[in-house]
């Protein structure tokens, strides 16, 4: 029964190269069963050429089943892969001119891996990117040339035009650059070894960070998280903290583990602050935990996160993670989903620090400046034009199902919100649905608890509802008084009964006393008797003066 | 009558000089325990039977005594007999019977073998439910006939005697004076419960059960589980949950219930839940244990049970709908005549009370509309029901403070706190307990604490 965006097809029409059925329910998609899938986390080690990724492939729990997905750490990220057709706004090289470093890769990668009318240009671009760098992850590099030349061969398009030097495998460069990345480390970690050995607080901490960004370089993110974790003991300064925890931060998001980001973020936050850059830290840091927050489907806290970010990020200064666009876009997206309407107008429309991100993104703005003025059809029509394209983002797609749903689940409340009655069929109209998905809908939003009406279903009316509070109360006081006066009898029982010894014993050979079976009551001065006497008096009298305290205290609660 | 024993005429004698009950207590019951057996049992030659001359209320202690061995002797159906327990038990005095509580138990024993024995258990009901009546010494207090009873009720299927008893809520257990143990007092709760739940009155049926099983306990008992089991599936019918038991539970008892209770705990997760057909599969995995603990016929109760909670539920989001809607929601759609059957049902609730509708006929098939509960609550009958609640809830507190009082004042009792200091299991010492603990503490004797508290313990109650 979870609502879904848009299942009329009718509404599909006017947007061209849309997925069908945009991925209305999980049986729809088409998943690319590719043997290699990207995942989030690059496992691969240095040194092995040729190493694919690992391969999973299985359904998303969270994604496509209405994003309820917790951010539980533990929980193993399998991600279904979704086609995209044809997304309607990209523009591959504006969109990915905003990155730099390690996440241009990943996003390309990325966006190849599920747009297969883009696939080509992506991998190409990628593939130039790594070569212009450098780069010293020569399994990537390899990996990516092998897939161009899967896609080419299956007739993608744009595969025509592809230069041969970007089909073949450079190989004297790749293993110039594996051979490079081996010195390197070798090097890298025979300094570190003689640091370690003058005990120098402050090499050992640079031999380290070197030797991370070295990993890191070549793409081995689980050693470079360690080196850098490891400069923790070694830190003296609080700029060396600082510079500890983005070396982390970054690892960890590009491993996606998000709840570590978000440890080094307050750790981060807590230090004294660093008189340099001192914005330009807060708004990575900010723009950081909002990321993790979303990975995390902690939708409120992202969408502060990124409102808070301030001015220092507009010109994709932090662009090795997040870039302006997508500052405007999470923000934007998680804002709508998750606040009420005054911190819509305080937080988003009045904030100025964020109007510039914004600008950027105009379509956001048009989709909130919609919402708040109640312009659903506007609203939806946008989510719609563009879920094409957040369906293409590194860390938004497996979100958007359930900010979708968020914001349509609100925009319905907010709809119904200010009538006495509601016409369906007006307002499936303006919801571009059909009148049953509506009524069932918002049937499940009513037993939520999020509307308050019922539903004529003869004449498809939505009555809102007017509960007659003083015959609640009274209803809810004849119960409470009976349920007092029960449990209070129940009680005085019950001390009776343990002040009189009727308490279910065991056979008395297992106790070992000499009591007899038939009176065991009656057995005057029996010590162990006497003893559960006064372990009771305790007992009871604790239990009438809980009794007496609490009782109005849990009818409160419930 | 060996010749040894004293003749009939010595011990009517006897009986009737006894006139009041002191002289009962302190001269006729010595003497007529140590009597024989065989002296009451046996039956008078020619004479007059000895009985006679006795008045069931003025010396019902002896009559007592001459009707348990003449029930233990009997067989077969025996007018007579049971006309003098009949007139036995409507006129004797509580206060009499009450000092031979064995005596009155076996006589019970007796009347219902008697009873059974002639196939007609029903005979043992209603003498027996007026006995109990008047051997309580208030009509809450527990006696060791009252399991005897219900089970009597239940084998021979008439509850409508023990109705006024059952209702009356047990608050008062004195093994001193009824010699009553534990297994009674569950064992009336567990048949009591079942008796209510015959009736189809599942609100008292839970209390009961709940009852059982929360009674104090240091292991678990078997019928605290049983009463447990059927607790679980009464509470699903009357409530559509389980009601959480309370916080004082015995965790010996608690502990029992998860190891045996589970089809049942799996059972009531499922029907909270309320997807029917998740529910039906947990009913047949669940079929051959209810079975075998007889409780089937509940867990089928409660399948229908929920057709009207989900009806009831519908009442809530909707306004009106028709009755093939309805019929698909509470999942009986496929059902073949399935839409009758709703109808029925609804109608049913709307006699009962349980949902305010009105059907009409108007369109094929029927629309159903839900109303608003018509009780404004703005007659002298709320008025007074309210009144009535709060005359009850205050004269509870005010047993209740008086019963904490009572304890907190207690030597005993500042004894052990002292002995334990102020974090002795949860309880908060506050600043006058605190206060008086200090001043108590040189009143108390160490050498004669047990004393104390059999003192304290016959005199506060």
């Amino acid at each position: 029964m979870d609502p879904r965006l848009s299942p009329d097809p009718t509404s599909l029409d006017p947007t061209p190269g849309h997925t069908s059925s945009t991925m209305d329910t999980s049986a729809d998609n088409h998943a690319s069963m590719d043997s290699d899938m990207f995942t989030d986390s690059q496992p691969a080690s240095v040194g092995t050429p040729s190493s694919l990724s690992n391969v999973t492939l299985t359904a998303d729990g969270g994604s496509n089943a209405g994003g309820g997905a917790e951010g539980n750490s533990k929980r193993k990220r399998f991600v279904k892969v979704v086609e995209v057709d044809a997304p309607n706004n990209l523009d591959l090289d504006a969109y990915i001119a905003t990155y730099k470093g390690h996440t241009k890769v990943n996003r390309l990668e990325f966006i190849a891996d599920r747009c297969p009318s883009l696939q080509v240009d992506a991998l190409k671009l990628a593939i130039t990117e790594l070569r212009n760098t450098n780069t010293m992850h020569v399994s990537r590099y390899i990996n990516l040339v092998r897939k161009l030349n899967e896609a080419v061969k299956f007739g993608a398009p744009g595969g025509a035009s592809v230069s041969t030097d970007l089909l073949t495998v450079d190989k004297t460069w790749a293993d110039n650059q594996l051979l490079k990345a081996k010195q390197q480390t070798d090097l890298l970690e025979g300094e570190l070894k003689n640091y370690k050995r003058n005990s120098i607080k402050e090499s050992i901490r640079m031999g380290n960070i070197e030797l991370g960004n070295h990993y890191y370089a070549c793409g081995d993110l689980t050693s470079a998280h360690r080196s850098y974790s490891r400069t923790r003991d070694y830190c003296t300064t609080s700029k060396h903290i600082i510079e500890l925890c983005m070396n982390v931060i970054k690892a960890s998001i590009e491993l996606g583990n998000f709840p570590h980001v978000l440890t080094y973020v307050v750790k981060a936050e807590s230090t004294p602050e660093v008189a340099q850059d001192k914005e330009l830290t807060k708004a990575k840091l900010k723009a950081a935990s909002g990321l993790a927050n979303l990975d995390l489907s902690k939708y409120p806290a992202a969408a502060r996160d990124f409102l808070s970010i301030g001015e220092e990020l507009v010109g994709n200064q932090y662009g090795d993670v997040i870039s302006a666009n997508d500052i405007a876009v999470y923000g934007g997206l998680c804002a709508l989903a998750s606040f009420t309407r005054t911190e819509l107008k305080r937080l988003v429309i009045d904030n100025v620090g964020f109007r510039q991100y914004l600008e950027l993104e105009p379509h956001i703005r048009d989709l909130i400046q919609g919402f708040y003025n109640s312009n659903y059809a506007l609203c939806l029509d946008i989510m719609d034009k563009w879920k094409n394209d957040y369906l293409l983002d590194l860390h938004l797609h497996s979100h958007i199902e359930a900010l979708y749903t968020n914001v349509r689940k609100k925009a319905l409340v907010q709809f119904t919100s200010p009538f006495l009655t509601v016409d369906l069929t007006k307002m499936a109209k303006s919801f571009s649905t059909t009148v049953p998905a509506l009524e069932k809908e918002l049937v499940s939003l009513i037993i939520g608890g999020q509307i308050e009406a019922r539903i004529d279903s003869q004449q498809k009316i939505l009555w809102a509802k007017q509960t007659n509070k003083r015959s609640a109360i009274f209803d809810r006081s004849t119960a409470m008084g009976q349920d007092y006066e029960r449990e209070a009898k129940a009680l005085v029982l019950r001390m009776q009964m343990m002040n009189n010894g009727l308490v279910v014993k065991g056979p008395p050979g297992e106790r070992g006393g000499p009591n007899d079976s038939e009176n065991p009551f009656d057995a005057p001065l029996h010590p162990r008797g006497v003893r559960d006497g006064r372990e009771m008096f305790a007992g009871t009298r604790a239990n009438v003066s809980n009794f007496l305290s609490s009782f109005s205290r849990d009818r409160h609660h419930r | 009558m060996a010749p040894s024993d004293p003749s009939f005429d010595e011990i009517i004698s006897k009986i009737q000089a006894a006139t009041d009950i002191a002289a009962v207590t302190k001269t006729l019951a010595p003497y007529l325990n140590n009597l024989n057996d065989t002296v009451f049992a046996a039956q008078p030659s020619g004479q007059a039977d000895p009985l006679d001359a006795l008045d069931p209320a003025a010396h019902s202690f002896a009559y007592l005594h001459f009707l348990v061995h003449r029930c233990k002797a009997s067989h077969g159906f025996d007018h007579a007999l049971l006309t003098k327990v009949w007139a036995f038990v409507t006129s004797c005095d509580g206060e009499q019977v009450r000092l031979a509580s064995h005596k009155a138990m076996s006589f019970a024993e007796a009347l219902v073998k008697v009873a059974t024995d002639t196939r007609q258990p029903i005979i043992a009901i209603k003498p027996l439910a007026i006995f109990i009546q008047r051997l309580q010494a208030s009509p809450g207090q527990l006696t060791m006939i009252h399991p005897l009873l219900a089970k009597t009720c239940l084998l021979a299927q008439s509850v409508k005697d023990i109705i006024p008893i059952l209702n009356n809520d047990i608050s008062d257990v004195k093994p001193q004076q009824t010699h009553i143990n534990y297994k009674d007092f569950l064992l009336y709760h567990y048949y009591g419960g079942m008796i209510y739940a015959f009736l189809k009155n599942f609100e008292r049926a839970v209390e009961f059960f709940k009852l059982a099983v929360s009674a104090p306990a240091e292991v678990a008992s078997a019928i605290q589980i049983e009463a447990h089991k059927k607790y679980v599936l009464t509470s699903l019918l009357q409530y559509g949950r389980v009601l959480p038991l309370p916080k004082y539970i015995a965790s010996a008892v608690q502990r029992t219930i998860k190891v045996q209770c589970v089809a049942y705990a799996d059972f009531a997760t499922a029907y909270e839940k309320k997807s029917n057909g998740a529910i039906r599969t947990e009913l047949e995995k669940a079929k051959p244990i209810f079975v075998r603990d007889k409780n089937f016929g509940l867990a089928k109760q409660c399948m229908e049970a929920l057709h009207r909670r989900n009806i009831q539920d519908l009442t809530r989001t909707y306004l009106t709908l028709s009755i093939e809607n309805i019929t698909s929601l509470i999942g009986l759609g496929s059902e073949p005549d399935g839409a009758r059957r709703v109808e029925g049902i609804i109608v049913r609730m709307i006699e009962s009370g349980a949902v305010f509708a009105t059907i009409s006929h108007e369109h094929a098939g029927g629309m159903v509309s839900f109303l608003d509960d018509p009780n404004q609550h703005n007659n002298t009958i709320t008025m007074d029901m309210i009144n009535a609640q709060i005359q009850k809830a205050t004269a509870i507190t005010a047993k209740l403070s008086a019963m904490d009082q009572a304890i907190s004042s207690m030597p005993a009792f500042f004894n052990k706190q002292g002995s334990h200091g102020p974090d002795h299991s949860g309880y908060p010492m506050d600043e006058s307990e605190y206060s008086m603990h200090m001043g108590y503490d040189n009143y108390i004797d160490e050498g004669a604490p047990l004393s104390l508290i059999e003192h304290f313990s016959e005199s506060f109650l």
